[in-house]
């Protein structure tokens, strides 16, 4: 499966991440690492649903345009300068402004047309429902005498 | 500006705290900061993210400016992590503050995982024009 890293031409090499709930599996780690699309994100499963989380800060909702399409889910937006800055000089700068846009393909199959998004305090958090196929089940087992 | 520019990632800087004894739990970061200054004021431009507006404190002692902000509601935590590209912490600041500073008159305000502290200078520090008289 290959994680759409790529937008920009920035991306990264193609990974790989599967659904596995809540199985002890070593988390796929990235904090840390050099350069990748904006924003970083965090995938999360629970029992019927996956979450993508996003750090946006400064981006307003109005400027947020989040789709889904089969199993890949697409983050854009803008984050514009505050307005206030004119006539000044800055003394430092570490908040990039400008466009974004990154997709990701979600790692199981997904019911998108149940997606739901929430957006506070510049975190944006996508609850998609897994689909029937791909949530856990058990599996009775039949004791055979003998 | 550099407004069609995309954006890229900046990574999160973890804060040492060994030297800050009050933070003790948690993780602990630098927010990115902006310091934009006009001729009347310096802006402060500080991101946070996760942080709700009654969750970030400013406060000034000894000629500094420190400002933490606790995240409210990061991940779940039962939630089960498949995937992680930055950790979710509190931040921590400090600013020195200029003399030039009008300590009473600074105002913050938070949106969007932003705090935005405009700080007015004395009127004595703004520029101004003198005028000149006419010599004997």
């Amino acid at each position: 499966m290959v994680d759409v890293l790529r937008q920009g031409g920035r991306g990264t090499s193609n990974r790989q991440i599967r659904a596995n709930q809540k199985r002890p599996r070593p988390v796929r780690s990235d904090a840390g690492r050099g350069t990748r699309v904006f924003p970083s994100i965090i995938i999360s499963a629970k029992e019927d649903a996956l979450i993508v989380r996003a750090e946006l800060a400064g981006v307003k909702k109005e400027d947020l345009n989040i789709s889904i399409s089969g199993d890949t889910l697409t983050i854009q937006g803008v984050r514009h300068p505050s307005k206030d800055l004119t006539g000044g000089w800055y003394h430092r700068r570490e908040r990039e402004t400008g466009e974004f846009s990154r997709a990701i393909q979600l790692p199981a199959a997904v019911d998108g047309e149940q997606a739901e998004a929430s957006y506070s305090a510049g975190v944006l958090a996508v609850h998609v429902p897994l689909r029937e196929a791909a949530k856990p089940r058990g599996i009775p087992v039949r004791v055979e005498e003998g | 500006m550099d407004e069609n520019r995309e954006i890229a990632v900046a990574q999160k800087e973890a804060l040492d705290t060994s030297f800050h004894r009050e933070l003790r739990s948690g993780n602990w970061f630098v927010p990115a900061t902006d310091i934009y200054e006009t001729q009347d004021k310096v802006m402060l431009i500080i991101d946070m993210p996760g942080v709700c507006y009654d969750c970030a404190h400013v406060n000034i002692a000894d000629g500094e400016l420190v400002v933490t902000g606790h995240v409210s509601h990061g991940e779940d935590e039962d939630d089960y992590v498949l995937y992680r590209e930055y950790d979710v912490g509190h931040y921590h600041r400090h600013f020195g503050l200029p003399e030039s500073i009008d300590r009473l008159k600074i105002e913050a305000v938070m949106a969007d995982g932003v705090l935005l502290l405009t700080m007015p200078k004395e009127e004595s520090a703004k520029p101004r024009r003198i005028p000149i008289k006419v010599g004997g």
